[in-house]
């Protein structure tokens, strides 16, 4: 029957049709789910707009006996959205009762603000539990931190700050946020419309992991006392400001660095580690250390002062304040010559005041990671004139940084041996398990024991009866030294008359020195200025303050120390001489020692210390490396760090078009140095207007030095 | 009596089920931001589940299908009057009138009105074959009673469940046997209807241009009108192979608006995956094949047409809610048979679903009569 098959036609084309449809969409809803599931799973990610941080707390930094210097605080807020209420009045009553809050205030800023207003602000915990516990319906909690500082703004260059993030900006906080900051965890809420969002009842979240904690060396009572002495003397004597650092010298740990005046977070820098300056008589030690290290010169040993005034070498003409016709080596230290020191330093030569000056770590960071750090400033004997030698001996054309000075004290204090700095004994885990243990660690052994023995009497001759007697303490016998340097005025391009850093390096107890501590004052203005004068009597009154103090560093608890570490065994040094560089540096390493080349050149010309000597394993030795003879003139020489007339002195036997941008010393140069030189090519410097380094010859001889031996050319503050 | 096609007992009972698990699934958030109380649609849902089982059994077990021909006029004059009846007393919602309240039950009279104008077309059709009464009166009285009923949903305004009740008419009037040439017209005359009404209403003509722009395009503006499509896309691609389990789903958290109505597929994409689409998907086109094969069985032409109007009813809800929820066609408030939360829709589809077992009863006896006369007097 036709209109049957129509009909049977037409019901199959209908079913046809719903199935065909049917299977489209199944296949569009697999190419959805299986072709395009990683794009469409990343943009159900991306609705986390309504993910929320949940800040972990970030870890604590507590000083050497776990005392806190800086944590975080829980604080709680307290919000309300009055329009939630069923009835605000009675909450804000209640809110007002609780929080110590007037009620009739509280309720007009309810019926001002009905969407949303802040309550109270970083309340303790327990008053954020108490509302809590009430339950109000529109009244809203939330759980902030704050940083907070034991010792307020004493520690606070040190310690650094962090932001309003919570990471760590400048100092310790800096150099330890990656152990502090934590992880942050998130959880997952929704808003609808502006008033309110839900939180995700379970899963979706993920708890954050609280920062680590560290255990700084750092001693909280001496920072304080430290901070409290220095503050009074800045400001007693109108000073521009003040540094300290104390360490331990057994250890190289750090139990102090204080900073007066305290400059707004963002200025403030932890100068004992940021500031170079000229160290002046502190610096003395060296070549006396050298003297007697290399049986140079006896403690006894007679060396003519000529009444105050002599030429030590030719051009170099010094000065003395205490003025007298000669001194042993041993009051040489006492009433700081410098004419004395200027002669052990040309006795000493500059190949041993370069290396002793090194292997006390002057001239290269301390390794000690902190933020800003600075390296001081020793040029090689390459670019030394012949005044450099003495001029270095008294601590001139040299810059230090605190830290440099106190870690060379400490290696006299503890018998000779260089101590890397410390600032972090123990990393605790979030939950106060210890994570890494730090112990001290000897860089070298610099001196002899019996060298740093002598060193020590002449230090302690020092404060019983010589330049620092200011510091003296009956019945406690103290050592140090004091430096008088003056400032070098950027203005008028020379020493500023008046202008003097003060400083006083010192350690004790004498015979067993526990604490190494170093005092500078800038610019005191009340008309003293020497370092026996002003510095010396804040570290006098610091060690006073730890001798009362019951369980300080003098106390009966004092001796217990890590073991001191090991010495490492000495190694003879290798011949090098006209090795190739790369034979030289693997020589040296099959050694023990490591490689520090100074020059350019194919082959080693030259070495320091001379081969067949002993030297300390992990010590360094200079190789000067040099092209064959013959070809010195077809090669660039070095001319970074020279000031531009020099450098151009140099070029002109080479022969080479030169072009100069800039004005002041070489900062940087094109062929580089080493580099093979055709006459008639052309030669780039760069250069930048600057204090030329201490190192480069001069015009003129170095002859009217200040009548006071403490008073010295110094200094650039800062950079 | 027969025993019918079981399977139109059982498909509509798992997707019903499923449905109710599905709606709990997605609502629960919803109801605890709105009412306080995870279960508020869960509980509603599951009543409307045993009424709609109710319903079921008694539509496959109580009707009469010969005082069901004889009541379809009346039917549809009741149908018509509930539809004329919510716009005096109807609730807005959505920009649109489509609720009326009686006794504890809100009532949507569109999914009254579109079964009892289904019915009542088969019982026209087959006193009036459009084959043979020519194209003015064969296709325009019924082309005019459907108008009427999608022109009373139109007004309300339900621009998507008018199309479909047209569609379907259109459809009915295909199965039975009007000539393809008549057919023509209806179909220019449905899309004038169409653009005007689009034209007329903004959110509708937003809707569209939308999702031209996203067909041409493949872009959304995620933000303003493309939002509620663009987190259903994200909710189904983002369920992957195995999805992220029962109640896993993120995107009912109050990123999918309707969640448990008009986009219910996309959570349950969400949730349990191309597995579980891929599931949902065999028992819908297991559905549909019964349904057709009822129809096709059907010897009487009310039962045939009946069974075809409503079997295309379903399969059209199923099809456009599932297109939408893909993208494949403009956003419109269409329910997923069985699955949706939804009390009328529900109820509709069951009974719906209950008549086409009836049907196959009725088919099966038939068979069994032909069997018998051809087998002889053999004992």
């Amino acid at each position: 029957m036709a209109h049957r098959d129509s009909r049977r036609s037409r019901v199959l084309v209908a079913a046809a049709g719903l199935l065909l449809c049917l299977v489209v969409l199944w296949l569009r809803v697999g190419w959805l789910q299986v072709v395009q599931h990683s794009y469409y799973a990343g943009r159900a990610e991306l609705n986390q707009e309504q993910r929320v941080l949940v800040r972990p707390v970030r870890g604590e930094l507590l000083d050497r006996r776990g005392r806190p210097l800086a944590r975080d605080l829980l604080t709680c807020s307290v919000s309300a959205a009055p329009r939630e209420m069923a009835d605000p009045a009675a909450v804000a009553r209640g809110l007002a009762a609780l929080l110590h809050l007037d009620a009739r205030w509280l309720a007009g800023e309810f019926r001002a603000h009905p969407r949303f207003v802040w309550v109270a602000r970083h309340q303790p915990p327990e008053v954020g539990e108490t509302v809590a516990a009430r339950n109000w319906r529109g009244v809203h909690l939330s759980v902030e931190t704050r940083r907070d500082y034991t010792l307020g703004a004493a520690a606070s260059e040190i310690l650094g700050r962090t932001d309003l993030d919570d990471s760590g900006v400048d100092g310790l906080e800096l150099q330890l946020d990656g152990e502090l900051r934590g992880r942050p965890g998130w959880s997952t809420m929704f808003r609808v419309g502006k008033s309110h969002t839900v939180g995700l009842p379970r899963g979706l979240n993920r708890a954050p992991a609280d920062g680590r904690s560290a255990v700084l060396t750092l001693d909280l009572d001496l920072q304080g006392i430290v901070e409290h002495h220095l503050a009074r003397a800045v400001d007693s004597l109108r000073a521009v400001r003040g540094f300290a650092l104390f360490l331990d010298p057994r250890t190289g740990e750090i139990l102090a660095s204080v900073c007066v005046p305290h400059l707004p977070p963002g200025k403030a820098r932890n100068w004992p580690f940021t500031d170079q300056y000229e160290p002046g008589s502190t610096f003395k030690v060296v070549a006396a250390g050298i003297a007697l290290e290399e049986n140079l010169a006896r403690p006894g040993q007679y060396f003519e002062a000529g009444l105050g005034r002599v030429l030590v070498a030719p051009g170099c003409r010094f000065a003395d304040s205490h003025e007298a016709a000669g001194f042993t080596l041993f009051g040489a230290v006492q009433y700081s010559s410098n004419i004395v020191m200027a002669r052990l330093g040309l006795l000493a030569g500059s190949e041993r005041l370069y290396r002793y000056a090194t292997a006390l770590g002057f001239g290269s960071l301390t390794g000690l990671d902190f933020p800003g750090e600075a390296a001081g400033r020793l040029h090689s004997p390459a670019h030394w004139s012949a005044r450099s030698c003495p001029t270095i001996a008294i601590g001139h054309e040299v810059s230090v940084t605190p830290l440099q000075l106190a870690l060379a004290y400490a290696a006299i204090a503890n018998g000779g041996v260089l101590m890397e700095p410390m600032l972090v004994r123990e990393v605790r885990g979030a939950g106060g398990g210890a994570l890494h243990r730090y112990g001290p660690r000897a860089a070298r052994r610099v001196f002899s024991e019996a060298t740093t023995a002598s060193l020590r009497e002449m230090l302690t001759a020092v404060v019983d009866s010589g330049t620092a007697k200011a510091a003296r303490i009956p019945g406690f016998v103290l050592a140090g030294k004091t430096g008088t340097a003056q400032k070098f005025d950027p203005v008028i391009k020379g020493y500023s008359p008046g202008k003097y850093l003060s400083s006083f390096v010192g350690f004790a107890p004498a015979n067993a020195p526990t604490l190494v501590g170093i005092v500078v004052i800038d610019e005191p203005r009340t008309g003293h200025y020497y370092g026996g004068e002003i510095a010396a009597p804040v570290f006098r009154e610091v060690m006073l303050d730890l001798r009362r103090l019951p369980d300080g560093p003098f106390g009966t608890g004092s001796t217990e120390v890590a073991a001191k570490p090991p010495v490492p065994a000495a190694v003879v040094v290798p011949d090098l001489r006209l090795l190739p560089q790369s034979a030289a540096e693997r020589r040296l390493a099959e050694n023990g020692l490591r490689a520090r080349f100074e020059g350019r050149g194919p082959r080693a010309l030259a070495q320091s210390p001379a081969a067949g000597q002993a030297a300390e394993r992990g010590a360094s030795v200079t190789v000067w490396l040099a092209a064959p003879a013959g070809s010195a003139g077809l090669v660039q020489p070095d001319l970074v760090g020279l000031p531009l007339r020099e450098a151009l002195r140099r070029l002109t036997p080479r022969q080479v078009r030169t072009r100069i941008t800039g004005s002041g010393i070489v900062v940087r140069q094109a062929p580089e140095a080493g580099m093979p030189l055709v006459p008639g090519s052309e030669c780039r410097l760069w250069c930048e207007p600057g204090v030329p380094p201490a190192a480069s010859p001069s015009p003129g001889p170095l002859s009217v030095l200040p009548a006071h031996a403490e008073r010295a050319n110094a200094v650039r503050t800062g950079a | 009596m027969n025993r019918g096609d079981r399977w139109l007992i059982v498909l509509p009972l798992l997707l019903t089920a499923l449905g109710v698990i599905m709606v709990y699934s997605s609502s629960a958030i919803l109801g605890i931001t709105r009412y306080q109380d995870p279960n508020y649609f869960l509980a509603r849902q599951v009543l409307r589940a045993g009424l709609g089982v109710l319903v079921l059994l008694a539509c496959a077990t109580q009707v009469d299908l010969k005082k069901l021909e004889r009541a379809a006029p009346v039917l549809f004059g009741a149908g018509i009057a509930l539809l004329v009846a919510v716009f005096a007393l109807g609730h807005v919602s959505n920009g649109a009138t489509r609720w009326l309240r009686i006794g504890f039950l809100s009532v949507q009279p569109t999914d009254v009105g579109r079964l009892t104008a289904v019915t009542f077309l088969a019982w026209w059709l087959k006193r009036n074959p459009p084959a043979e009464r020519g194209f003015v009166r064969g296709l325009l009285p019924p082309l005019g009673f459907v108008g009427a009923v999608a022109g009373l949903i139109l007004l309300q305004p339900n621009l998507s469940s008018a199309g479909l009740l047209g569609i379907t008419g259109f459809l009915m009037l295909f199965l039975a046997g009007a000539p393809l040439l008549h057919l023509a017209a209806p179909v220019a005359a449905g899309l004038v209807t169409g653009v005007v009404m689009i034209e007329r209403h903004p959110y509708q003509m937003q809707r569209v241009a939308t999702f031209v722009h996203f067909v041409f395009t493949g872009t959304l503006d995620q933000r303003g009108a493309g939002w509620q499509l663009d987190q259903s896309l994200i909710a189904i691609g983002s369920g992957g192979w195995f999805g992220r389990g029962l109640g896993g789903g993120l995107q009912k958290y109050l990123f999918l608006p309707e969640a448990h109505t008009d986009f219910i597929f996309s959570i349950l994409a969400e949730e349990l995956g191309f597995i579980g689409t891929s599931a949902l998907f065999v028992l819908l086109a297991l559905l549909l094949w019964r349904c057709m094969r009822v129809v096709a069985h059907a010897a009487d032409p009310f039962h045939f047409l009946l069974a075809g109007g409503l079997t295309l009813q379903i399969g059209l809800y199923a099809l456009a809610n599932l297109a939408v929820a893909t993208g494949l066609a403009p956003t419109t408030g269409l329910p997923l048979p069985f699955v949706s939360y939804g009390g009328t829709a529900l109820l509709a589809n069951l009974a719906a679903a209950g008549l086409l077992y009836r049907i196959s009863a009725m088919n099966a006896s038939t068979d069994a009569l032909v069997r018998q006369r051809w087998s002889g007097g053999r004992p």
